[in-house]
């Protein structure tokens, strides 16, 4: 479904992605690990437009997506979260939501001079809205603005905004990071309950029973290159991984 | 006590965060504050850092009222804070961010230096660098680093373990135990419970703004009802 073909990415002197390569299958939950500076987010950054490659090809669903832009890229059904959240601060929770949605009919002056569906649409996005928002224990603070609530609460919020856009693959950046251990295990099933909606996944993470319960294979990159890939217990056994990440 | 927190209401502008929440922070010791998000865990630490300023009820500090003082002025009184992130200087050098720390008092930047290089070799490694190159675990090392210069009497550490890697964060946590063992008491707010229980002396739940559970460690890890509400089972 996506597949990452010897990457490289440098910043100046600084090699952050050394002909890296990953594929994501359809349905899948797959997993990015490695030491902090490895090149896990850039990698994500690069897939999603924001920084260009400077080698190697991308392909999403046969194709080319390595010269695209980032706005082109959502509209192919690939969403992220990041790292510390990006949110409209100064936008309440629920505008935060709402504005996510692709395609939205308002948008359109002619249909929103005659109101051509917009209402319906509206109100549908808003039904979805309160329900994301419900399940992440948000709803209550949906009038706030976004820079008002805790960090952990706005990173609960951006995968939520994301999850506004109807995606076929989402990549996550962290999402259990700085997260309540409760959360974290809700996080888990709906992740799961969404992939048997059949929504792709591929998920940076650091905590690593997170890994083990949820992703089907893992790849590891240390110094931007890859290094290991298997499945959660294989990796976790590989002395390469446990030397560069786990530590013993 | 060195510190002492009554009945403390706090928020952001019109929210309230903390209804009236009690804690305690003694000479040694390592605290730690967990709860679910948006309980008020790092309010607290705001709180008490003067970056908010507290509806009601007192906050000392060793013996002297410290409700609403300035961050600057806790700072010489021996309160040293780590957010929780935009903690270093991005384009300053480890060496030039560490001098930032004790800015305050020019004469301690060399002795200060030394301390935080001897705690941390990795960092005297890349004191050339800049801290925006730094991966993500030598900058919350920095980050600690900068608080330590000014030698607090109390640090103030906001989910210290977030974004690490299973490695930086067994490092992480030892080195915060290594720092209470050279006599600087904690206070610590952690999603990692489990870790961060182990290496503290005694705990508080907080949870919509109030304490529901309180204290050692050892207790609240074995208690089944926080197991289930706070830890994840």
């Amino acid at each position: 479904m996506l597949s990452v073909l010897n990457v490289t990415k440098r910043f100046g002197g600084l090699t952050a992605l050394d002909s890296c390569t990953i594929n994501v299958e359809k349905k899948e939950i797959c997993g990015l690990i490695g030491p902090n500076g490895s090149g896990k987010s850039t990698l994500f950054n690069v897939i999603t437009g924001y920084y260009p490659s400077d080698n190697g090809e991308i392909i999403y669903n046969e194709t080319h997506i390595e010269s695209m832009a980032p706005y082109d890229i959502i509209n192919m059904g690939i969403s992220r979260t990041f790292q510390l959240p990006n949110l409209f601060k100064k936008m309440t929770l629920m505008e935060n939501m709402l504005i996510a949605p692709k395609a939205q009919k308002g948008e359109n002056i002619w249909r929103a001079w005659f109101g051509l569906g917009v209402k319906q649409q509206d109100y549908d996005n808003y039904n979805k809205a309160m329900d994301l928002l419900e399940f992440f224990n948000l709803v209550q603070l949906r009038n706030e603005y976004a820079n008002s609530i805790s960090f952990g609460q706005q990173k609960l919020l951006e995968l939520a905004r994301a999850l506004m856009t109807d995606p076929e693959i989402l990549l996550l950046d962290e999402p259990t990071g700085g997260i309540n251990p409760v959360l974290v295990n809700k996080i888990i099933e709906s992740i799961k309950e969404m992939r048997d909606r059949s929504i792709t996944f591929l998920i940076i993470e650091h905590n690593m029973s997170v890994v083990s319960r949820l992703c089907d294979r893992v790849y590891v990159l240390d110094h931007g290159k890859n290094i290991a890939m298997g499945t959660p217990d294989e990796v976790k056994t590989n002395e390469q991984v446990i030397e560069a990440y786990l530590g013993v | 006590m060195l510190l002492e927190l009554r009945e403390v209401i706090s928020g952001y502008g019109n929210l309230d965060i903390l209804h009236g929440v009690d804690m305690e922070v003694d000479n040694g010791e390592i605290v730690c504050i967990i709860g679910p998000n948006g309980a008020g865990k790092s309010t607290v630490l705001k709180t008490i850092f003067g970056l908010l300023k507290p509806k009601g009820g007192t906050i000392y500090f060793a013996g002297e009222q410290i409700k609403g003082i300035d961050p600057h002025r806790l700072i010489r009184k021996g309160i040293s804070f780590v957010p929780q992130d935009k903690n270093v200087f991005p384009s300053l050098t480890v060496e030039e961010n560490l001098a930032m720390g004790a800015y305050t008092r020019p004469n301690m930047v060399e002795k200060g230096k030394e301390m935080v290089f001897s705690r941390f070799p990795s960092l005297y490694d890349r004191r050339d660098i800049r801290a925006c190159y730094l991966s993500g675990g030598e900058r919350k090392l920095l980050a600690i680093g900068i608080a330590l210069m000014l030698e607090p009497v109390l640090l103030l550490l906001d989910e210290p373990s977030m974004g690490l890697s299973p490695k930086y964060k067994k490092v992480l946590f030892d080195k915060i135990a290594e720092i209470n063992q050279g006599g600087i008491p904690i206070l610590i707010v952690e999603q990692n419970a489990y870790k961060a229980l182990k290496i503290s002396h005694r705990g508080y739940v907080l949870d919509m703004g109030k304490n529901k559970f309180q204290g050692e460690s050892g207790e609240l890890l074995a208690n089944p009802q926080i197991k289930k509400l706070y830890l994840g089972g």
